[in-house]
């Protein structure tokens, strides 16, 4: 396969994860906060068909799936109930909450990898361009956050941050969080790339032409900082999807009744009945497709550089 | 001489201004041990306000810096409100935890990933290498958290693992290397948990120093000079691989405190880990400044100390 | 002469930190004319060149061109002084961004000084293009792909674009081979007739010179040694240095051209 096609492949399937999660409003048969009382510990539900249409039955009668009610994709008619991955202790959807939750922690991995990209692009390419003063502070400083372990870090910024606050604001907050941390080596390398780009020929032609500063920036050297950019992505995102679901999952992240899949991998913790009820796990198998994507964007963007065969 | 001087200042220079982030971070941010005493409504406000005077909360930021350093240095690292005791002693049996932990794990994992690494570098593109990549990634984008559920889901279902802890409970009376047997029982799912979720990394950069090694001019020159394999392998293409390597080491270092702080929560490893979580909790500042210098200058350490046997081995950086 | 020569260097000096890297320059140049210079690596050709193209604030003497001291000047003077004074650079492949197209590349100039709008600068860019010989249909084309010599004249019609009166064309032919070098050479030499140009031409190899230039200066160590006539600096050099250069000239020359 060659190197482009692999590229969008992989693009289209994580496309496809993210769609799933961002429509998660759509696609999940309930909201997150539905609980079912009666129906604890669902094993995940099995779908019968007669002829094409699929039905599900408990007990007492069997009730028909039905397309594109209340505004979702799928549901079933009450009192009967479709868990598609099974039901947690309080008798919530697994699967419903699958989607919301995956969409709280991918969508902080994207917004935080922007972040903290945003930060570097601009302190790097400041500290390349400019050098001098500001470019001695901006790497020392870089090097005083790099000192600090990150997940202590992030833990005692989070920590020491008001614990009791609403989940939207608890979102942005880890979003800021682990975004803002982690500026650092996108920073460095995106100086790398200014330092050299500056000495280029046609950027010194340029000025001689008279362009300005922001002209030269703007037109020869960013562009070139792209590559490092999209690399950086296909590594931060992932590790900031894995720093949320830590957050979550710790207590200090996002909180009930939102789920994140940081958090109802908490939930998983009651041992004695995860033996017995292994879909509790989904959110953590969920993760891996994802993990998985994003590894082989990345090694599929820095693999041409040479590797003798 | 002077360069490993400069390195060590740079590196107390680093933890002097890591120390004074932390500590004027901790104070800027709203609230303190006490703040949820006051949210009780059967504490006055004349309560928390004489609490937090006798504890020297309400000192000048510059009064309070002076006394936590006074206090590093004689050893105490600071007073901890919610165990109302010296930060120290409350930190030494957790770190020797946390290092028994992951020293071993790191270890292990270098074992196992400088021969397969190597192995991987020298057969590239034979299934062995390639069988290894799929597992290997495979592996990465399994979550350490997901890895510790499991195993001590099964752990709690089979009985052959205990399900937490350091060690069981009448450890004291058993004889020496029943003792020993016992810690290592308590060590092997936590220590498996870290060891695979290091192998991928490490077995990733060995093979490509290997691989580098392997396809330099030097080396080829050498193989082609009939220099057996065995002899190849060790003294040549090892210490040329060893500058990637070696930075890698550092790193393996530094990470010692802080590599573990999900699992050991997760697997009621008794390490710094569930120590930090519950300072967090109870915003116990000097609890928490104390963990978090510590494993930043680990940290430091480890990068320092790569740093200098990259001097010491590599003349090429000696020649800067 | 009756008037003022059209460049005239007087006492040009400029050190770099404390250490001169030329000293004392003088020479003069009439318009439309081509002036070599040469000299051993280190003798400050590119410096006096950087200094010429105003690339760099010269530490003392002065450069007038044209009747106007180009020392002095402000921002916004010098800048404007810039599209007379135009250096080509050696290296084709470094000085042209390989992402822009050769439309990109030669209304650079246009857009940098916001002179004209989208569409006069597309015409302007044919014009450029067919005046240095390269095919309308190459305008989107991106830089990387077209050759050494097409990517010079490139740089030319880029140099062309704000209508310069002075070329400092810095070992601007090294790198290529001799039949396209022979090509731009002929290219440059067209212009000079039809637009008269003046040309400072520095370059190692003495074949070229000998071809495009009409008098010759040697630099050394910084100054000028010898300046003249090629003819005559051919036939009778004075400075041990010129002696010295075309000795070497002729032990390596293949056509025994600079006799």
């Amino acid at each position: 396969m060659s190197r482009r096609t692999k590229i969008a492949a992989v693009l289209v399937f994580l496309g496809i994860l993210h769609g799933l999660a961002i429509f998660a409003g759509f696609l999940a048969p309930y909201p997150y906060a539905e609980q079912h009382r009666e129906f604890p510990y669902a094993p995940p539900t099995r779908i019968h068909f007669s002829g094409l249409h699929p039905y599900v039955q408990d007990s007492t009668r069997s009730y028909p799936i039905q397309f594109l009610v209340h505004g979702r994709l799928f549901g079933v008619p009450a009192p009967g109930v479709i868990f598609l991955l099974g039901s947690d202790a309080y008798g919530r959807d697994l699967f419903s909450r699958l989607l919301y939750g995956g969409r709280v922690s991918l969508l902080t991995g994207l917004l935080a990898a922007f972040l903290s990209l945003g930060l570097g692009l601009v302190l790097g390419t400041a500290a390349g361009f400019y050098g001098g003063w500001l470019d001695q502070i901006l790497m020392r400083g870089g090097e005083l956050v790099m000192a600090l372990p990150w997940l202590y870090l992030l833990l005692a910024v989070r920590a020491f941050l008001p614990l009791h606050i609403t989940t939207v604001q608890a979102f942005f907050l880890i979003v800021v969080i682990i975004g803002g941390a982690g500026w650092v080596r996108p920073a460095r390398l995106i100086r790398g790339v200014v330092l050299s780009a500056r000495e280029r020929g046609f950027v010194l032609a340029a000025r001689g032409f008279g362009a300005s500063d922001a002209y030269l920036i703007r037109r020869h050297i960013l562009p070139l900082t792209l590559g490092v950019v999209l690399t950086q992505a296909t590594v931060l995102i992932p590790q900031y999807i894995l720093a949320e679901v830590a957050l979550s999952f710790l207590g200090l992240g996002v909180g009930e009744p939102v789920p994140s899949w940081g958090n109802m991998l908490a939930e998983a913790q009651e041992y004695h009945a995860l033996v017995a009820h292994g879909w509790m796990l989904a959110p953590g198998l969920a993760i891996i497709p994802v993990l998985l994507g994003y590894l082989v964007l990345a090694d599929t963007f820095i693999a041409p550089a040479g590797r003798a065969r | 001489m002077r360069y490993i001087g400069r390195r060590l200042l740079h590196g107390l220079l680093l933890l002097v201004g890591v120390s004074l982030l932390s500590f004027l971070f901790a104070n800027l941010a709203p609230g303190d041990y006490f703040s949820e005493l006051r949210t009780d409504p059967r504490v006055s406000a004349e309560t928390v306000a004489a609490l937090r005077a006798q504890s020297g909360l309400d000192r000048p930021l510059p009064v309070r810096y002076a006394a936590w350093v006074a206090s590093v240095l004689r050893g105490d690292f600071g007073y901890s409100l919610a165990y109302n005791s010296p930060v120290g002693p409350l930190l030494w049996g957790r770190v020797r935890a946390t290092l028994l932990l992951t020293g071993t794990a790191t270890l292990l994992a270098w074992l196992i990933a400088l021969p397969l690494g190597t192995w991987n570098a020298t057969a590239r593109g034979k299934w062995g290498d390639s069988v290894s990549k799929v597992v290997l990634s495979c592996l990465l984008a399994i979550p350490d958290l997901l890895l510790a559920i499991v195993f001590l889901m099964l752990a709690v279902e089979s009985g052959y693992f205990p399900a937490g802890g350091m060690v069981s409970p009448g450890w004291a009376s058993l004889s020496g290397p029943e003792r020993v047997g016992d810690v290592a029982w308590h060590l092997a799912l936590p220590v498996a948990v870290l060891v695979l979720g290091m192998l991928p990394t490490l077995v990733r950069h060995v093979r490509a120093s290997m691989a580098e090694a392997i396809d330099s001019p030097f080396a080829l020159s050498a193989r082609a000079q009939g220099i057996p394999r065995q002899r190849l392998l060790f003294r040549h293409l090892l210490p040329a691989a060893a500058n990637p390597l070696i930075s890698l080491a550092g790193f393996s270092l530094g990470t010692l405190l802080s590599a573990s702080l999900l699992i050991e929560v997760v697997m009621g490893w008794p390490g710094l880990g569930p120590l930090f979580l519950e300072a967090i909790m109870a915003r116990d500042f000097a609890l928490v400044l104390a963990v978090v210098m510590l494993s930043a200058s680990f940290l430091v350490a480890g990068n320092l100390l790569a740093d200098i046997l990259l001097y010491r081995m590599d003349p090429r950086i000696r020649m800067k | 002469m009756a008037a003022e020569p059209f460049l005239s260097v007087r006492g040009l000096g400029k050190s770099f930190a404390g250490r001169p890297a030329i000293q004392g320059v003088t020479f003069s140049l009439e318009r439309g004319r081509t002036l070599g210079l040469v000299g051993p690596s280190g003798s400050g050709k590119s410096t006096l060149a950087r200094c010429l193209a105003l690339f760099e604030a010269p530490t003392s003497g002065e450069i007038w061109l044209d009747g106007r001291n180009l020392c002095g000047l402000n921002r916004r003077e010098r800048a404007a002084m810039r599209a007379e004074i135009q250096l080509i650079f050696q290296e084709p492949a470094s000085s042209l961004n390989p992402r822009f197209t050769a439309a990109q590349i030669v209304t650079e100039p246009l857009l940098i000084r916001r002179i004209g709008t989208g569409k006069t600068r597309r015409q302007r860019a044919s014009e450029l293009m067919e005046t240095v010989g390269l095919s309308r249909q190459a305008l989107q084309t991106p830089a990387l792909e077209f050759s050494g010599g097409e990517r010079q004249r490139l740089a030319i019609a880029r140099a062309l674009a704000l209508e310069p009166k002075l070329f400092i064309l810095d070992e601007s032919f090294a790198g290529l081979d001799l039949s396209v070098q022979a090509q731009v050479a002929n290219l440059l030499l067209d212009l000079q007739k039809r637009r008269g140009l003046t040309y400072i031409l520095i370059s190692h190899d003495l074949a070229l010179v000998w071809r495009m230039a009409g008098e010759i200066a040697v630099m050394d160590h910084g100054s000028i040694v010898e300046h003249a006539g090629v003819a005559d600096l051919l036939a009778r050099p004075q400075h041990p240095c010129t002696k010295e250069l075309l000795n070497a000239a002729q032990a390596l020359s293949l056509d025994g051209a600079p006799a």
